[in-house]
């Protein structure tokens, strides 16, 4: 912060958030004995509940400070984003969230080898969840250390540490139950933080949306231009790419999909996926008010942004520094205080998947063959924990200067191009084999990460180079299309009577995702 | 029943968005134009209103679904 130094306010929310946090974990680590304790909470959370939680899972520091910062930027293409975030998740509640809850137990791995080759579809399921949730966890904690070194004059070092021991704690001792509690906690903090900081904003225009959009296209450097459709809008082709990333990417981040298994039955899964697009369509619609908010009331605020619209600390500061020219001191404190706690209990819910790819997965399913005891299963679960979160720790001191939007793109669009095509196919697709499952996952892996290291994110943005070879910052539309392309050409093709059992299978697997019910 | 519901309801929500998406790439100039007298461009409005629908049809699919459940739940008890 260039002004004012550290906020009491500040300090204080963070301080009693923390100590709510640790308490439930407290709480929680009482209740954590079994496997299915740790990882799904015993599946005893409610659908509000769990309602709640996936909002706070999924409404990371990026949808809140990013989409504030890109608005602030682009005007009304932000709305690309805010909209495409609503329909991910209502298609994730249409597509996945019945079947998904009948079918598996612990991750998403359990669903895709219900009916095929168990050791070689969760070493698939299992990379897909780490390639997903370790640039994710990374990207997070570096915007979350830079975040907090700019709000609370705290070494960016001690920021990080802070970070990665308190998410090390909650999921160690609390497991999932610890994880949803925070999450819940941090959601209820957001939306109602989101809210008041819309009420602000309109309160400054007399409430009358009209003067909030006038001003906004009077004082923003490109006048009325941002209430166009620009950048983004190049070409269809990016996007549809772009819609893909969003509506397949969300589908297939693996500390979502965790949270089916969190809620009793179908019924309750798919009244969380309801309560989720709820609150995380109000939040982005009323944080879209916001980015308009802070084009109106931040411009000539030299203090924040210099004449050339450059804003101090890069564009995820735009909201922070709203509530304070809005709220005061004391509001601002709050705003900064959430945006802490927002990346604390996101981190917590990723790591947590992470660790159950590792424990669950690789070493309960794939080397002891599922002989671990419950007990021994939660201790590996807990050191696997502990060792991830050790790595991302490291990872993010050491890429201090990874770029974090490179970093997201690239876990949607691997989530979406290696989680999703397996995921959906082994639902809804009879002839899906383990052969044509492994070779759609490699292809939607290497196809994705060559595409954005070519694209301009990489190539031009990081590499410097003039053009990019390829023109899509999202690849989705092309990394998703190939998956899908090699699954069902391989599937097809595979006629071992390995693949024909698979086959068989399929009717079995059907009933039970539709009724949560044996043959 | 439920098949039938799940894919209506996917195809409606993202064939909307998708064009909402694409309009914008060949019609900047009706997105920008300001929403029946007001100051917000139409363009804000159509978004607004694909997030609104995604939240109508989420809470119309999760009382279908699980009213159609149940009724197969009690099916299932009077066979026996």
């Amino acid at each position: 912060m260039t002004s004012g130094g550290t906020s009491i306010t500040a300090i204080g929310v963070f301080v009693a958030f923390v100590v709510v946090s640790l308490l439930i974990t407290w709480w929680s680590a009482r209740r954590t004995r079994s496997v299915g304790e740790f990882y799904t909470a015993g599946s005893s959370i409610t659908g509000f509940q769990n309602g709640l939680a996936l909002a706070g899972d999924f409404m990371s520091a990026a949808t809140f400070l990013g989409i504030t910062g890109l608005v602030f930027i682009g005007g009304a293409d932000g709305m690309l984003f805010t909209s495409a975030i609503a329909v991910s998740w209502a298609f994730i509640l249409f597509a996945f969230a019945d079947r998904m809850r009948n079918l598996g137990k612990y991750t998403f791995a359990d669903v895709v080898a219900y009916r095929l080759n168990q050791s070689q579809l969760r070493v698939l399921a299992a990379a897909g969840a780490l390639t997903v949730a370790i640039p994710y966890l990374i990207a997070q904690m570096v915007g979350a250390g830079a975040l907090i070194e700019t709000l609370f004059g705290i070494p960016y070092l001690a920021a990080v540490l802070v970070v990665g021991v308190l998410m090390t704690v909650y999921v160690v001792f609390g497991g999932m139950l610890a994880t949803t509690w925070v999450q819940v906690t941090k959601a209820v903090l957001l939306l109602v933080g989101g809210t008041a900081l819309v009420m602000l904003v309109l309160a400054q225009f007399g409430y009358d949306l009209n003067a909030l959009f006038d001003r906004a296209a009077s004082e923003h450097p490109r006048g009325a231009a941002i209430l166009r459709p620009t950048g983004l809008y190049d070409d269809p082709i990016s996007v549809i790419s772009l819609a893909l990333a969003f509506i397949c990417g969300t589908a297939g981040l693996p500390h979502v999909l965790m949270r089916f298994f969190t809620v009793p039955d179908a019924r309750q899964a798919r009244r969380s996926i309801g309560y989720a697009v709820l609150f995380i369509g109000y939040f982005q619609a009323a944080i879209l008010l916001v980015g308009f908010g802070a084009i109106s009331l931040l411009a000539g605020q030299t203090e924040y942004v210099d004449a050339s619209g450059r804003i101090s600390g890069g564009a995820n500061m735009v909201a922070i520094y709203l509530s304070r020219v809005i709220g005061g001191e004391i509001f601002f404190g709050l705003i900064a205080a959430v945006a802490f706690a927002t990346i604390l209990a996101v981190v917590a819910g990723i790591l947590l998947s992470a660790s159950a790819a590792i424990s669950h997965d690789l070493y309960n399913r794939v080397i002891k063959r599922g002989a671990l005891s419950s007990d021994d299963e939660v201790r590996v679960s807990r050191i696997a924990t502990i060792a991830i979160a050790a790595t991302a720790i490291g990872l993010s001191i050491l890429f201090k200067d990874v770029n974090v939007g490179v970093l997201s793109t690239l876990a949607l669009a691997v989530a979406a191009s290696v989680n999703f095509p397996a995921i959906f196919l082994s639902l809804y697709w009879k002839d899906l084999t383990t052969k044509g499952a492994i070779a759609g996952g490699a292809t939607g892996l290497v196809s994705v990460v060559v595409l954005i290291v070519l694209g301009p994110t990489i190539w031009v943005n990081v590499l410097g180079n003039e053009t990019a070879v390829f023109p899509y910052a999202y690849p989705t539309l092309f990394s998703v299309g190939a998956a899908f392309v090699v699954t069902i050409v391989v599937s097809l093709a595979d006629r071992s009577s390995a693949a024909a059992a698979e086959r068989e299978a399929y009717p079995a697997q059907l009933l039970k995702s539709e009724t949560g019910r044996d043959v | 029943m439920r098949s039938r519901w799940r894919w209506s309801l996917s195809t409606i929500l993202i064939g909307a968005y998708l064009g909402y998406g694409v309009g914008g790439v060949y019609f900047p100039d009706a997105y920008a134009r300001p929403f029946m007298g007001t100051s917000l461009p139409s363009g804000l409005a159509f978004g607004y209103s694909i997030i609104f629908v995604s939240i109508i049809l989420s809470a119309v699919y999760v009382r279908v679904a699980n009213r159609l459940e149940a009724e197969s739940v009690l099916e299932t008890l009077t066979d026996d």
